[in-house]
């Protein structure tokens, strides 16, 4: 970084001197080799294995290294769509999605905006609603594992204490589903409220004061301008979410392992089963891709819905 | 926000209130049944404080569950994914913030398509994959995959955007050449993106539960996610004591970069501009 | 000290052409502006020379020698940025010395050296050690200029240098660069959109619009004759009032009828209107009533909506204050035919005076 050239430099101006023409390949190749290692990352680690997994779907997939690939044409799908168990998890994954996306988006946005707009103590309240962002998932499932335990456990004994009956909230099919989406909220509000929160602040100021020499406030204020303006963050969030949502793993593997009975049991959890405890990996790249399918479906019909609106 | 009426303020005040201790309660929960005595976890009740404070439920966790190694673990794993990141990351939002080039539609499109992959189409093959290679149950197989970050890209690049052409072109008149003006003026002047996706990137990878379950399969290589939930399934199932010890000691280090980072982390989540 | 020359400069972005056979030639040490309104192509014409740009034909030299392939940070030249462009992470002395080191690769002393010289020369040494956020729009707009006079080009551009800058400081600075850049004597290419910094800082100036250079003159000379519609039209304030001729050769000098064949506008200079009663036989008179008075310290710019059929049509007419007749009063204008500019022809351009066309074109008289 510091070398010193004592050779006495040309000057710009030194016209004698012949000037080097830009060399138009270096130039050229520069913005190539800038995006080259990215790119070739989520090439081989993203693009490649979602291609190899939809055409590892058609095949009978050994484990063991230089063993090849069986051509079973349709038969993993048939497999998935013949079998209660992956129904079952496509049916709970849906669940799991409604019970989870939509409140954290509500109470997301609910959250930031009460936040905005406490005077007092505004940054320890954010701080303590964005903890549930950054835990380790696996050990607050183990937290709350213990907090939903059938004995002992928090959530019985405060039932207790207004006088119902304990729950078995982790070992009842009826409940298994609902605590762990629980844990979902917990976390996804927190996420969704940190990005609510940064698109409030890209309002500028003089739209809050314009408002207020207006007279806007209150509902129609955040109908007419802080959703519409928010447009962008809410589209955003809400990708985020159901992302978040369809890939959830952590809690369940750790609170139901997908049980009882397969009551929790969703495609991410029942894909690692099958792949990796049964080791049907053609099966499970079905799996994947009838839930992508499912994912693109409902995909099509927002933006369908979205443009239609727009007209 | 100017004079809403007392009522209105109280309420609002209250769902505040309830919201953070929702948002609260496991942690102090964690606490609690952390710091008592393993003996005394269902006399106590619904105490606010366990009656006795038990700090060897701590020594319990550490010991039985190896997480001195798994932190370890977890460290060289996180920081090696951190660092290859930036170096792919960076130079790749820069050239597709700032530089025209053919194909860079092209190419930005396939990075947005990529952040919606969700992991389970990728899971098995990339899976069979790092097996195929010998790198399974091998740090580098625990590494690999994430060396570069779709996310990574897209945030910086969101943020490089709004760097003023006109200081490029001075760079350019400075005659700084594409090295330096990404290292020398890009790079400073997107500090506080890059320490958000720095902070992002530890978050995920620090507790990242599911590429270690597949590949890590010796208990050496575990990270503490993953020794905590083996530790969970093993003997030591129903010792709730140590088991919250052990989700505090994994939770403690993220939770205190957070609370340092936290307004870095929020302003490069929010898009905060460039200062200047 | 070199001379700047472009020969037929062509600059197209897609479809969209911004340079359009452009032809300038910059003396030696001289002060020129670029002057233009908004998407005139006057940034991308100092982008072309600059380097940051490069043109699709014609030539480009500096001193004789052509430029195509020389990069921008090669050339003879140093650019101040609109709104300045400094970097934000560095001080003052870090944005000056960056592009010494590593575009002209001096060593870390010698640049610091420069840095030091350029800042005591222009006062700013006390600023050397801030960062940009630390000091007023001044004193960045001072820095930005030390970084390019520090490179010592023979060429220094200056892309709208005063932009963002309050009036006060505006008019002060103005004076400071057109000041230093002479003590320099450093040949200075200074594009604005500001007609009053242009004609106060440079030698010359060359009006550019729609890609192409409208006229290049001497202040003096863009003011007294125009060459084109687009030039009168822009140059002045107010600027050259203009009225077109109808196809019947009807003008707003309602007893005057002229002879055309093609579009023909008539122009007259507010200060050349004069209000009055009087019937010089030669004069070209209008009639009309004042509309709106305009004080202007010393002067008073009365504008005169005119009694001619037609779409509205308002001349401004500047006379001494005390001089300006009240507020709708009906006023007759008159003018000497050899203040009345013709226009005509595809382009606009001049073609001279009334006077001086007169046997060609004006028939004295009704027909």
């Amino acid at each position: 970084m510091t070398t010193i050239l004592d050779k006495p430099m040309p000057s710009p101006a030194a016209a004698d001197k012949p000037i080097k023409p830009i060399d138009p390949n270096r130039t050229r190749a520069t913005p190539y080799v800038f995006v080259a290692p990215a790119m070739s990352g989520i090439g081989l680690f993203v693009l490649l294995p979602a291609l190899l997994s939809f055409i590892g779907s058609f095949f009978a997939i050994p484990l063991a290294p230089g063993a090849n690939w069986k051509w079973v044409g349709f038969d993993n799908y048939t497999s998935v769509f013949g079998d209660p168990a992956a129904h079952r998890a496509i049916e709970n994954t849906l669940l799991y999605c409604a019970m989870t996306i939509i409140p954290s988006l509500v109470l997301g946005l609910l959250l930031a905006l009460l936040a905005e707009s406490l005077r007092h103590g505004r940054t320890l309240v954010r701080t303590a609603l964005f903890l549930p962002m950054t835990a380790n998932l696996v050990a607050m499932a183990v937290v709350f594992k213990w907090i939903f335990a059938l004995q002992g456990g928090f959530a019985n004994q405060a039932l207790a204490w207004i006088g119902i009956a304990p729950v078995n909230w982790l070992n009842d099919t009826r409940y298994s589903l609902i605590s762990v989406a629980l844990v979902g909220v917990w976390r996804g509000v927190s996420l969704t409220m940190l990005l609510f929160l940064a698109g409030l602040t890209t309002i500028p100021g003089a739209i809050h004061e314009a408002a207020a020499a207006e007279g806007i406030r209150g509902w129609a204020k955040l109908r007419t301008l802080i959703l519409p303006m928010m447009k962008p963050t809410i589209v955003f969030a809400t990708v985020l979410s159901i992302l978040t949502s369809i890939q959830a793993f952590d809690q369940i593997n750790v609170m139901t392992q997908g049980g009882p009975q397969e009551s929790s049991e969703t495609v991410l959890t029942y894909t690692w089963k099958v792949g990796f405890s049964y080791f049907q990996l053609g099966k499970a790249s079905a799996l994947s891709f009838v839930l992508i399918a499912v994912l693109i479906g409902i995909g099509l019909i927002r933006r369908r819905a979205f443009s239609a609106e727009q007209r | 926000m100017t004079t809403s009426p007392v009522p209105a303020r109280l309420i609002k005040w209250l769902l505040v209130l309830i919201a953070v201790v929702i948002s609260l309660f496991p942690f102090y929960w964690m606490l609690r049944t952390a710091l008592a005595p393993q003996s005394q976890q269902l006399a106590d009740g619904l105490g606010f404080w366990p009656s006795h404070l038990d700090f060897g439920n701590f020594a319990r966790a550490w010991n039985k569950a190896n997480l001195g190694q798994a932190l370890l673990n977890g460290l060289i794993i996180t920081g090696a994914i951190l660092l290859l990141q930036l170096i792919t990351c960076v130079p790749a939002a820069y050239a597709f913030a700032k530089i025209r080039f053919r194909g860079s539609g092209v190419l930005f499109g396939v990075v947005l398509a990529c952040l919606l992959i969700p992991t389970q189409a990728t899971m098995v093959p990339t899976f069979i994959g790092i097996n195929i290679f010998g790198l399974g149950d091998t740090r580098i197989g625990l590494v690999l995959p994430f060396y570069s970050s779709a996310f990574g890209i897209f945030l910086l690049r969101q943020q490089m955007l709004s760097i003023p052409d006109a200081l490029l072109d001075a760079a350019r008149t400075d005659g700084l050449g594409p090295w330096r003006t990404l290292l020398r003026v890009v790079v400073p002047m997107s500090m506080p993106s890059i320490a958000a996706f720095a902070v992002f990137s530890v978050f995920t990878h620090w507790n990242d539960y599911l590429w270690p379950l597949l590949v890590a399969r010796s208990p050496d290589l575990a990270t503490p996610p993953l020794r905590l939930a083996v530790f969970q399934q093993a003997d030591i199932g129903f010792d709730y004591s140590a088991l919250a010890a052990g989700a505090a000691i994994v939770t403690a280090p993220i939770l205190i970069l957070f609370l340092f980072a936290q307004r870095r982390f929020v302003q490069g989540m929010a898009g905060g501009e460039i200062a200047g | 000290m070199p001379t700047v020359e472009l020969r037929a400069v062509e600059k197209n972005f897609g479809t969209v052409k911004a340079l359009d056979a452009i032809d300038l030639s910059i003396a030696d040490g001289e002060q020129v502006a670029i002057l233009g309104p908004s998407g005139s192509g006057k940034s991308t014409l100092l982008r072309v020379i600059a380097g940051l740009e490069t043109h699709d034909s014609g030539t480009l030299t500096v001193d004789g020698v052509d430029q195509r392939a020389v990069p921008a940070h090669r050339r003879d030249m140093a650019i101040v940025f609109q709104h300045f462009a400094l970097y934000p992470h560095l001080s003052s002395l870090g944005n000056i010395t960056l592009g010494l080191r590593y575009g002209l690769k001096l060593s870390k002393q010698e640049a610091r050296a420069r840095a030091h010289d350029v800042a005591t020369r222009m006062q700013v040494e006390h600023l050397l050690d801030r960062k940009p956020r630390e000091m007023s729009g001044g004193q960045r707009q001072r820095i930005a200029l030390a970084r390019a006079l520090a490179r010592r080009s023979g060429v220094v551009l200056l892309d709208e240098p005063l932009s963002g800058l309050d009036a006060q400081l505006h008019a002060a600075l103005r004076v400071e660069i057109a000041e230093l850049l002479r003590s320099v004597n450093a040949t200075g290419v200074n594009v604005t959109h500001d007609q009053v910094d242009a004609m106060a800082m440079a030698d010359r100036v060359a009006i550019v619009n729609h890609g192409t250079v409208e006229q290049v003159g001497t202040p003096d000379e863009l003011y007294a004759v125009p060459a084109t519609v687009f030039v009168a039209s822009f140059v002045g304030s107010p600027p050259m009032n203009l009225a077109p001729v109808g196809e019947d050769g009807s003008s707003v000098f309602g007893a005057r009828r002229l002879r055309v064949d093609g579009p023909v506008t008539l122009g007259v200079r507010p200060e050349r209107l004069h209000f009055t009663a009087g019937d010089v036989d030669l004069d070209w008179r209008a009639r009309g009533r004042v509309a709106l008075i305009e004080p202007n310290g010393a002067d008073r710019v009365v504008h005169v909506e005119l009694d001619t059929p037609g779409p509205r049509r308002t001349f401004a007419v500047r006379c001494r204050s005390g001089e300006q007749p009240p507020l709708g009063a009906a006023v007759d204008l008159s003018c000497a035919p050899n203040d009345v500019h013709v226009f005509a022809g595809e382009q606009d351009r001049r073609l001279g005076t009334v006077a001086e066309l007169g046997g060609e074109l004006a028939m004295a008289g009704a027909q």
